[in-house]
C-alpha cells in the first residue's frame, strides 16, 4: 500500500519525476531509481542532496538513476529535531518499525517546499513503513526534547559547519552593527521592551517584529542558546518573538518589517541568499573583547571568522546513522555518508568535488575548519585538518585566493612548499 | 593595516590599529575596529590594557580573542535590567 505522504526531491529531481509522472498522481519514490537513500530532519543539505541527485539524473541520461536521495517532507517529519527523533525511535532499522520510527501511514501530504529547494521541488509518494537511512540535524541529538544521551548504536557523523546570525532589515536606518550576548539575552529571553535592549524595544503584544522559528529549527536552537537561553527554555517554546513557520517565513516578513525593533534569525547560507535584504549583526559572547561577523568584512564570503574561531554562533550538520558494530545498520547510510565525505565521488563526466557543492551552498566543510566544538554552541579548540581545504575554500567561496595553484595530484609536495589539493599549494 | 570604515553619522570613524597585539602567523597584528555607539559598560569581558588581542590561543577564550585583521565591532551596551553585580536576570 502507497500512502500519500509526500516527499520533496533535490530540484533536480522535478525533471526526473516529471517525466516518470507526467499527469497529477506523483511517482511512487522507490520507483524513481535503482537504490533511493531516504533521509529526513533538518533541510539544510538540501542544496546538496539536489546537486547530488542532478550528478545521478544527468549520468543516466533519460534512463532509471542507479542512486537517488529523498527527503521526508512531511509536515510532521521534517526539522531537525523532528526528523532526529523519528530516526531514534527507528531501534530496529533493518526490521519491523518501532512505534513512530519510520516515514509511513497516512501523513498531511503537505509540501512546503518555499525556501528549501529551487527550483520548486516535485514530490513522489513514500511507501508506508519506509526506514530513514539517515537523520540530518542542525544540532546535537542532545539539544533536542527529551533525549538525554544518544542511543548506544547511534553515530553522530558531522559534516559540513553551518553558522547562524541575527540579522535586520537592511532597509532600516539602524545603526546597530552588532548584538552582545546580554543583548540577545534580553531581547529573546524578556521579548522587546521588557527587554529594555535598545533598539529591540518591541512594544506589539505578540512580538511581531522578533522573527523567529520553533524550538525544532536549528536555528532557532543555535541562536537561543548564543543569546544564553537555557536548552530547556528554548525547547519549551519559550525564546520570545513570533514563529513565522520556517526559513521563508522569516525572509519574506522581516524584509518586509520596517519597525526599527525588527530583528530575526537565519542559517548564515539563506543570509548569503539574501544580503540585499538584510545585514546580519556582529555577535560577541561572553568573555569576548570584540563582536565578529561570520566573514572576515561584512561583504566578504570567506566565513574565516567561523573557520578561525572568532565568531560564536556555529555547528555541524549532523548526520545521525544506526550502526551496527563499526558499520551501518542499513548499507544505504554508509552510501550516503560516503557522497558527503567525498569518498565516493559523484558519478558522470567531470563531476564536482562534494567540497564544492559544500562551498558552493554556504557552509563550509571540516577540512576549512580550525576550531571545532562537542556541545552546543560550546567551547571551542583548535582543529587540524589532516587533509586542509583552506584555499580551495576561499577560491571557490571568494573567488580568489593567494594560494599557489598546482597541477600534480592530490599528496604530493608543492615544489614552493606545502601540499597540493584540488589544485592548490594548501599547509599540509 | 587600517581600513576607513564609513559607518554612517552615528558611528565613529575608526582607523585606529590595535597596537598591542604583535604579529603571529596567520594573525595580522592590525584590525578594523567598528565603534558602535558608546553606551554604558554591562559586559565586563574587556581587553586588558596591555593587550587588544591572544597571540598563540589555545584555550576557548583565546581563540575568539585571538588577534586577527577582521573587522571587529567595540560593543558595550547600556543594560537597564542587568543585576548590580553584574549578572543577568532569571528569566521571566
Amino acid at each position: 500500500m502507497i500512502s500519500t505522504k509526500k516527499l520533496v526531491l533535490g530540484g533536480a529531481m522535478a525533471a526526473a519525476v516529471t517525466a516518470a509522472a507526467p499527469r497529477a498522481h506523483a511517482a511512487t519514490c522507490d520507483s524513481l531509481a535503482t537504490n533511493v537513500i531516504y533521509v529526513g530532519g533538518s533541510t539544510a543539505a538540501a542544496p546538496i542532496i539536489s546537486t547530488i541527485n542532478q550528478a545521478f539524473i544527468t549520468q543516466a541520461a533519460g534512463g532509471t538513476p542507479s542512486t537517488l536521495i529523498v527527503y521526508a517532507n512531511g509536515s510532521t517529519q521534517k526539522g531537525s529535531c523532528t526528523g532526529t527523533l523519528i530516526y531514534f525511535a527507528d531501534t530496529a532499522p533493518t526490521g519491523t518499525c518501532a512505534a513512530g520510527g519510520c516515514v509511513s501511514g497516512i501523513g498531511s501530504g503537505t509540501i512546503d517546499p518555499a525556501g528549501i529547494i529551487s527550483p520548486a521541488p516535485a514530490a513522489c509518494d513514500i511507501p508506508d513503513n519506509t526506514h530513514l537511512d539517515a537523520a540530518l540535524s542542525d544540532v546535537f541529538g542532545t539539544s533536542c526534547a527529551g533525549v538525554s544521551a544518544l542511543p548506544a548504536d547511534i553515530k553522530d557523523n558531522f559534516g559540513p559547519i553551518q553558522p547562524m546570525v541575527f540579522v535586520i532589515p537592511r532597509s532600516l536606518p539602524s545603526f546597530q552593527q552588532a548584538i552582545t550576548a546580554e543583548e540577545a539575552y534580553f531581547v529573546f529571553g524578556f521579548g522587546g521592551a521588557s527587554g529594555m535592549a535598545s533598539p529591540w524595544l518591541d512594544s506589539t503584544a505578540t512580538l511581531t517584529h522578533q522573527h523567529i522559528r520553533n524550538q525544532g529549527s536549528g536555528t532557532q536552537q543555535m541562536t537561543g542558546r548564543a543569546a544564553l537561553l537555557p536548552g530547556d527554555y528554548i525547547n519549551q517554546g519559550k525564546m520570545k518573538g513570533t514563529n513565522e513557520g520556517g526559513t521563508s517565513g522569516v525572509i519574506s516578513k522581516l524584509s518586509a518589517d520596517t519597525d526599527p525593533s525588527a530583528i530575526g534569525i537565519l542559517g548564515a547560507a539563506d543570509y548569503d541568499l539574501h544580503r540585499d535584504a538584510f545585514r546580519e549583526l556582529a555577535f560577541k559572547t561572553v568573555g569576548q573583547w570584540f563582536a565578529y561577523y561570520p566573514d572576515s568584512t561584512p561583504t566578504s564570503f570567506d566565513k574565516r571568522n567561523v573557520r578561525d574561531g572568532h565568531y560564536w554562533i556555529w555547528g555541524p550538520l549532523h548526520i545521525f546513522t544506526w550502526m551496527n558494530g563499526n558499520a551501518t545498520a542499513r548499507p544505504s547510510s554508509q552510501v550516503f555518508l560516503d557522497f558527503l565525505s567525498g569518498k565516493t565521488p559523484l558519478p558522470g563526466t567531470n563531476p564536482p568535488l562534494i567540497t564544492k557543492v559544500m562551498i558552493q551552498a554556504h557552509v563550509i566543510p571540516q577540512c576549512a575548519m580550525h576550531v571545532q566544538r562537542s556541545l552546543e554552541v560550546g567551547p571551542i579548540s583548535k582543529y587540524d585538518d589532516p587533509e586542509p581545504c583552506d584555499c580551495y575554500f576561499e577560491q571557490i567561496a571568494t573567488g580568489t585566493t593567494t594560494c599557489s595553484t598546482c597541477t600534480s595530484a592530490d599528496g604530493t609536495a608543492c615544489g614552493g612548499g606545502g601540499v597540493c589539493r584540488r589544485g592548490f599549494c594548501e599547509a599540509k | 593595516m587600517n581600513l576607513r570604515l564609513a559607518l554612517g553619522a552615528v558611528l565613529a570613524l575608526s582607523i585606529a590599529p590595535l597596537a598591542a597585539c604583535g604579529s603571529s602567523n596567520n594573525n595580522p597584528a592590525d584590525a578594523r575596529v567598528i565603534t558602535n555607539p558608546p553606551d554604558a559598560m554591562v559586559d565586563a569581558a574587556t581587553p586588558p590594557a596591555d593587550a587588544n588581542c591572544i597571540e598563540n590561543p589555545t584555550t576557548s577564550n583565546e581563540l575568539m580573542n585571538a588577534c586577527t585583521d577582521a573587522v571587529k565591532v567595540a560593543k558595550s551596551p547600556t543594560l537597564p535590567l542587568v543585576l548590580t553585580d553584574g549578572g543577568l536576570p532569571p528569566l521571566p
